[in-house]
């Protein structure tokens, strides 16, 4: 089961920890639980680093994510990603997802 | 259907293609080699591994894959099958078996079988081809270094000679189970993927976000040897709901544009996909977007705007493997066809059926004998109606159980082929009967047996070649492995022309084992069923084929909890036969009802000769012996035998006058006959079988029980052991009159 943590930071920023597994099977519950209505400030901080096992449809809720970030004019940085997904991302020519959208916002962190 | 049900579909039909692998290496290893054959086998791993691969069964797909590789070259004329190879594939199939029947996690910390894997896999190097993705890549044009082309000219040829997979998958895809992961992995497999590109267009908003359905596209680009079936079948779960194109190399530019046409993504997007993933040059699509409106323009005018995909329709951009595809398509269906006309039905459901009809037979017994009562002649008329259709429904539903034994008959063919090589003997193989049908109970658990017959006979009966020659017999031994029906009864003999059985060494043995004493005199066939005794082995050296000693004595249980029995024919230099004999069924029998002293017994109809009346005979010097014309047939008094007085009588009439041993059934089981005396004949009956529990288990002469139509219980006699007993006891009477007279 994943675990989701989504802090609202003062300093304009969300920073969302994920860890655990996040598959088919946890994907409505943590779909539903913490994303359903959520909203960004300016800067999106992910930390993936405890995600254990990811399959297509975890990978479809972070990019998911990551286009809402987008929609609500917001930017993203994924502060620190996972093995499981550094291969699948490989795998599917996904990597730039995954990758820091521009460095200032990684000074930030 | 859930992945659970698929995963079962895959190993029920794994096995299936194991068996189809395991009967066409028996075929090619006879000598048959053809085309059809080599399709067969290769087909048969190729299915294997690509189900596998559907479920992540990495460890299968791996393995399968160099097998499945040189059953290719072998169907290509690369390589020929000979000897040595068939029996490395030989244990390649029984690899994958076992590689089947272990779960991905077990496979992990099975040690012996990675082993296996990895001896095995050393076995195949001489044959397999080095691939492509196990090496140091080397330069990819060196042709191109010698003439250098034009960049367009590179372009065009490197473009064209990957395959392009488009995947519009079911949105319902990751609920049932799959996940396009495993797909891209098993592509993988089957070569290299080039480029993949992952598409998000069709992403909803987040509030109406489904996290169930997949939303994902996928163009993929692959480098691969396979056919258009082999890449079709990555997708074959998956395919109903799904839209999936797949364009071999070469294919004609317009089939790309007809694609980016009926995608919903974005047409500009596509074509630069498109470009990424190899499959057009921005060059190509360039021109073939011009000759689309210019075809437009002149046929149908700037108003009507022809489709791409009917622009190509007149066109043959039809490619031959396309078509080839397509007929092997065909050929599929026409043999799915074929086998839709069986239906595997779980055997549970079939033994319900059965056990539903036992209690339709014991109420429509209670039927028939509340309607003899009412003397109502057309309701008695209506019944034996309602007897005959009970009749033909219980027949129906046994057949439904029955399998011809030929299934396990073929199974020997290799057993036969392995432990021929293993002794260094030769042997031929003789199947009779294989039609034959047999309970599919009895079938599953004369197995064992059988195998430990025919390794006995082959390590122990059949000789090597330079014995055999010596004998002046042909160098080839013969093992026949026969079924036929003999009253009632099914007999599977399992026959050699080796050396059969030395009587002498027997006696030697069971003397010094303790088995028997120094003057005990035997016939030959009690001598010979003194190799089912436990601990009994005559041979002189202990193989890994036979002659532990173990083995006989569990043959011999086993057939007996079958309620059949085993004899042996042996000939010394001539050869062996056993012979088992079985019911053909355990579930409903034919019986012949009788009682004595008040307790109701039932003989099984198929072991009865004859019914005699006992008190126009007389008792042969005053033993239970009695001269039927001219045979003298021993028997046994069941009153005596179960120990039976007159208190369990309930009729008080037959109380006062006890009638003593009135009839007498003859009963004959094997070669031996023997009677048995009861007090009335109750005439036939249809029994179906209860169990005893395993209480009476010691109890000699019971088989089982059954209830009577009218509440009572009635024991099933096991005619095999009450033979055994009066002929046994009558031997022992024999020999101490003859002891008193001496």
């Amino acid at each position: 089961m994943a675990k989701i943590k989504v802090t609202q930071k003062r300093n304009n920023s969300t920073e969302i920890t994920i860890s655990g597994e996040l598959n088919i099977y946890s994907a409505m519950d943590v779909y539903q639980e913490h994303f359903q209505s959520i909203t960004f400030k300016e800067k999106v901080i992910f930390k993936l680093s405890g995600i254990s096992e990811i399959d297509t449809a975890g990978i479809q809720i972070l990019l998911m994510l990551f286009k809402e970030v987008g929609k609500q004019n917001a930017q993203y940085l994924v502060h620190s990603s996972s093995d499981t997904i550094c291969e699948y991302s490989k795998l599917f020519n996904i990597q730039h997802y995954f990758q820091p959208e521009n460095d200032t916002l990684m000074e930030d962190v | 259907m859930s992945l659970d049900a698929a995963l079962q579909t895959f190993y029920v039909e794994a096995q299936e293609h194991l068996e189809s692998m395991e009967s066409v290496l028996l075929q090619i290893d006879e000598g048959e080699c053809d085309s059809e054959l080599l399709n067969n086998i290769f087909r048969s791993a190729h299915t294997i591994k690509g189900s596998a691969g559907i479920f992540g069964l990495d460890h299968i797909v791996e393995f399968t894959h160099v097998v499945e590789n040189i059953l290719d070259r072998a169907r290509e004329n690369e390589i020929t099958l000979d000897t040595e190879l068939v029996n490395v594939l030989f244990k390649c199939r029984d690899h994958i078996q076992a590689l089947v029947q272990c779960s991905f996690e077990d496979f992990q910390s099975e040690t012996v079988l990675q082993e296996t894997g990895k001896e095995l896999l050393s076995l195949l190097s001489p044959w397999a081809v080095i691939e492509e993705t196990s090496l140091p890549k080397m330069p990819a044009i060196t042709d191109a270094e010698l003439q250098p082309p034009t960049t367009e000219e590179v372009n065009q040829t490197n473009n064209n000679q990957y395959w392009h997979i488009s995947l519009r998958l079911s949105q319902d895809c990751l609920k049932n189970g799959m996940d396009p992961l495993s797909f891209i992995k098993f592509l993988s497999t089957l070569g290299e993927i080039k480029h993949i590109e992952t598409l998000t267009d069709s992403f909803p908003d987040l509030a109406s976000f489904d996290p169930e359905n997949l939303y994902f596209a996928y163009e993929i680009s692959l480098d691969s040897e396979a056919d258009l079936e082999a890449i079709e079948n990555t997708f074959m779960f998956v395919q109903d709901d799904s839209d999936i194109s797949i364009f071999p190399p070469n294919t004609k530019i317009e089939s790309y544009i007809e694609l980016i046409e009926t995608l919903p993504e974005d047409n500009q997007r596509l074509g630069e996909i498109l470009i990424n993933c190899g499959a057009l040059t921005p060059h190509s699509l360039e021109q073939a977007l011009c000759k689309q409106n210019k075809k437009n323009n002149d046929v149908a005018g700037p108003d009507e705007k022809l489709k791409l995909g009917e622009l190509l329709s007149e066109k043959n951009a039809v490619d031959e493997k396309i078509i080839s595809a397509a007929l092997t398509k065909q050929n599929q269906t026409s043999e799915n066809t074929k086998a839709s006309k069986q239906i595997r039905v779980d055997s549970d459901r079939l033994d319900l059926l059965i056990n539903l009809i036992g209690e339709l037979v014991i109420n429509q017994q209670r039927i028939d004998i509340l309607a003899n009562d009412t003397t109502n002649a057309p309701l008695i008329e209506a019944v034996e109606d309602f007897e005959n259709f009970t009749d033909q429904i219980r027949d129906a539903a046994l057949n439904l159980r029955m399998v011809p034994i030929g299934g396990i008959f073929q199974k020997f063919k290799r057993l036969v082929r392995d432990t021929a090589q293993e002794l260094n003997k030769e042997v031929d193989l003789i199947i009779e009967g294989a039609e034959t049908e047999l309970d599919r109970l009895m079938v599953e658990k004369l197995g064992d047996p059988l195998t430990h017959i025919v390794r006995n006979a082959m390590d122990h009966g059949i000789e090597s070649v330079e014995q055999r020659q010596e004998a002046g017999k042909s160098a080839k031994g013969q093992l026949k492995l026969a079924a036929y029906h003999e009253a009632g009864h099914i007999v599977i003999a399992i026959s050699d022309n080796g050396r059969g059985i030395d009587k002498n060494k027997v006696k030697e043995k069971a003397l010094s084992k303790g088995i028997i004493h120094e003057e005990s005199t035997l016939t030959d066939s009690e001598l010979f069923q003194l190799i089912f005794h436990p601990g009994f082995s005559t041979a002189e050296s202990v193989t890994s084929i036979s002659g532990r000693g173990v083995g006989m004595d569990v043959v011999k249980r086993n057939v007996e909890s079958l309620q059949g029995n085993i004899e042996i024919e042996s000939q010394a230099g001539q050869g062996s036969t056993f012979k088992i004999r079985l019911p053909l069924t355990l579930a409903i029998i034919d019986g012949f009802h009788v009682e004595s002293k008040g307790t109701h017994f039932i003989i099984p109809q198929a072991t009865i000769i004859e019914c005699i009346d006992l008190v126009t005979h007389v008792d042969i010097e005053g033993r239970h012996c009695i001269n039927l014309r001219g045979d003298m047939i021993p028997y046994l008094a069941m009153s005596e035998i179960f120990n039976l007085s007159n208190e369990h009588q309930q009729s008080s009439e037959n109380a006062t006058h006890p009638p003593q041993r009135a009839e007498l059934v003859i009963v004959q089981f094997g070669g031996n006959i023997a009677g048995i005396a009861v007090d009335k004949l109750n005439g036939e009956i249809q029994t179906v079988v209860k169990p005893l529990g395993p209480i009476f288990k010691p109890l000699k002469g019971i088989g089982g029980s059954s209830l009577l139509g009218s509440g009572e219980i009635a024991f099933i006699l096991d005619i095999p052991q009450l033979i055994d007993l009066a002929v046994g006891s009558e031997i022992k009477t024999n020999s101490n009159h003859e002891n008193q007279n001496r």
